[in-house]
């Protein structure tokens, strides 16, 4: 099996000038989830303190982390395709050729970008659903409308780098 | 083709994906996905798409994975681990076998920190390995120390795989949390005995080292008091009901960094490789997470858990010997399987037939009760052979030692994590006292 290892910076990863600007583009939005997770976790820290010394702590903090959640989520996401970093079994395939291995990769990354291109349409069509009705959150009454479509923004961004990794695979084996 | 065959034959299907490397939640979508649109139709499977995606996520309990793994990777990228070793060394590496005793001792402070045993892990391989190595531990012993070591990251709450749990039987984490401190403390307990019993057979695999001064153990404990601390305040809170996990989890991972940032200990190079390890350590759960949603949603349209449910019901066997078969059932899947997904996968089905059953308990008690055994059995899943992923992450670390040695040294700390599971499926007070205590 392989392992969800540590985060280590891939020096090979910078090689080509695609495989730069691509770990960069996936590098800076999973930063920006991480910070955002950052941030609200400092909200929530100081609606904790609030309703200690003040007995009243920041109404409707829960929907932001909620929001933030799936955002950090859907921008987490292309950042861990980009290093091939999901969960994989190895262990009944470990004797092929590493040409046959690289195909059976390349085509999984090519079957997650189609679904997640589906997928990701189906959310710009939540989207348009909940702008609508004008979903919002009951507290803060945020529209999630603009939520949806971020994420389905950051998926259409997922089924591209899932396809340049199937690509990539194919044509330099890593 | 029944919804009974459908699911047993996308069962079969996605096992056989995942055996050709599909990623695991990958393998769960697809097939999901497809038997899905088989049972109900292809504009039902679109339109469950269209928020599915958004609203499982923007969740407010599943909140607390990330949140939980940022606390963990700011406390891990400011060497925490190394000063909790040093600290735990300090007061008992003059013991024969103390480093190893110490090597348990740090894992169970830093699993008060840290929800994952894969990090717990490789943190504790890079911390501590090289001084086991320096005072000549033996070599499966020190490195089958870490690799058990690394189970105190799930075993002590937080717990991801606790939160998991509760997200997928819906279940309360806090009381959850709760039901896992006791287990816990008994699994380091058990562990140092382990070690005491090892070294007392082979005063070579564990020799003692010089005594540390006094001055010098107080300084050690000094300086990872504060982190202690953090633990104490976001577990204790969390079981106080003063705060949510979520709200724990957010204040710990603050906390940490603030920690960080005024020690010194965390450059922006640092925080830069926290976010990024947060990043992928929460999409691989998140992308299996999805997955085991549309796949529990086609296994629920086929019917087929309740209707397991309520086959077994009708049989009337004994609630402990279908507890025990489910438990070795886990054992055995634990050992080929990534355990996040096995436990996502395999209870739909389990958690119904297990909450039909008369233990003599109430539902809640039950439910939570099971959830500490699953965690006990998916410890020792993380270890065991032929696939022990805690046993590849140390050695990947300690490249010297052969895996097979690795095996060998987790072997008797195996034994007792069998008779704790023992203990605890024998004497459910063990989980539930501290509950009721609470409640």
């Amino acid at each position: 099996m392989k392992e969800p290892a540590p985060f280590i910076p891939d020096p090979e990863a910078h090689r080509s000038i695609l495989g730069r600007r691509l770990t960069a583009a996936t590098e800076i939005l999973a930063l920006a989830g991480g910070a955002l997770m950052l941030a609200v976790a400092t909200l929530v820290t100081a609606s904790v303190l609030m309703r200690w010394l003040a007995g009243d702590g920041i109404s409707g903090d829960f929907e932001l982390v909620q929001i933030a959640t799936a955002l950090g989520a859907f921008a987490f996401l292309p950042f861990c395709q980009a290093r091939r970093g999901n969960v994989i079994v190895d262990t009944f395939t470990c004797n092929l050729p590493r040409r046959a291995t690289l195909l059976l990769d390349a085509t999984w990354d090519l079957l997650y970008a189609a679904i997640i291109a589906v997928l990701s349409w189906q959310l710009v069509l939540g989207a348009r659903d909940a702008f609508a009705s004008q979903t919002t959150s009951m507290v803060l009454g945020i529209p999630y409308g603009y939520a949806i479509a971020a994420c389905a923004i950051m998926g259409v961004f997922l089924a591209l780098i899932a396809s340049i990794t199937a690509a990539r695979l194919v044509k330099s084996g890593r | 083709m029944s919804g009974f065959a459908a699911a047993g034959l996308g069962f079969l299907a996605m096992l056989g994906l995942i055996g050709l490397r599909m990623p695991v939640g990958l393998a769960m979508l697809s097939i999901g996905s497809a038997g899905y649109i088989y049972l109900s139709s292809l504009p039902a499977f679109l339109s469950y798409m269209k928020t599915t995606p958004f609203f499982l996520f923007s969740n407010y309990t599943l909140s607390v994975i990330p949140l939980f793994i940022l606390m963990g990777a700011f406390a891990e990228r400011s060497g925490l681990a190394t000063d909790l070793f040093r600290a735990a060394s300090a007061w008992v590496g003059h013991w024969r076998g103390g480093l190893a005793m110490a090597v348990i001792a740090a894992c169970t402070g830093f699993g008060a920190i840290c929800g994952s045993s894969v990090a717990t892990t490789a943190t504790f391989g890079r911390a501590a390995l090289p001084e086991l190595r320096r005072y000549r531990y033996g070599e499966g012993f020190r490195t089958g120390v870490i690799a058990v070591g690394g189970t105190l990251g799930i075993l002590v709450p937080p717990s991801i795989i606790l939160v998991v749990y509760a997200i997928s039987t819906e279940q309360n984490i806090a009381k959850l949390f709760q039901a896992a401190l006791v287990p816990a403390l008994l699994a380091s307990l058990f562990y140092c005995i382990v070690i005491a019993i090892v070294v007392r057979r082979d005063p070579h695999a564990g020799p003692a080292h010089a005594s540390v001064p006094k001055e010098e153990r107080w300084r050690a404990l000094l300086l990872v008091w504060p982190a202690l601390a953090v633990a104490i305040i976001v577990i204790g809170g969390i079981y106080g009901g003063i705060f949510t996990p979520t709200e724990g989890a957010s204040v710990g991972a603050v906390s940490m960094f603030a920690i960080g940032l005024l020690r010194r200990s965390l450059p922006w190079r640092e925080i830069r490789t926290s976010l990024l390890q947060t990043a992928e350590t929460a999409a691989l759960i998140f992308a299996i997470l999805l997955g085991a949603e549309v796949f529990n949603a086609f296994l629920a349209l086929s019917q087929v858990p309740s209707e397991a449910a309520t086959f077994l019901g009708q049989l009337g066997l004994p609630p402990y010997a279908v507890l025990i078969a489910i438990l070795a059932c886990y054992i055995l899947l634990g050992a080929v399987m990534d355990e996040l997904a096995m436990i996502l996968l395999t209870l739909p089905v389990f958690f119904p037939i297990v909450s039909a059953l008369d233990f003599g308990m109430t539902a809640d008690e039950v439910a939570i009760w099971f959830g500490i055994l699953v965690l006990i059995v998916v410890g020792i899943g993380l270890t065991a052979p032929p696939i022990g992923l805690n046993v590849f992450v140390v050695s990947a670390i300690a490249r010297d030692v052969p895996i097979a040695k690795t095996y060998r040294g987790v072997l008797p700390f195996i034994a007792a994590d069998v008779i704790r599971l023992a203990l605890c499926v024998l004497f459910p007070t063990l989980s539930l006292a501290l509950v009721r205590w609470l409640a």
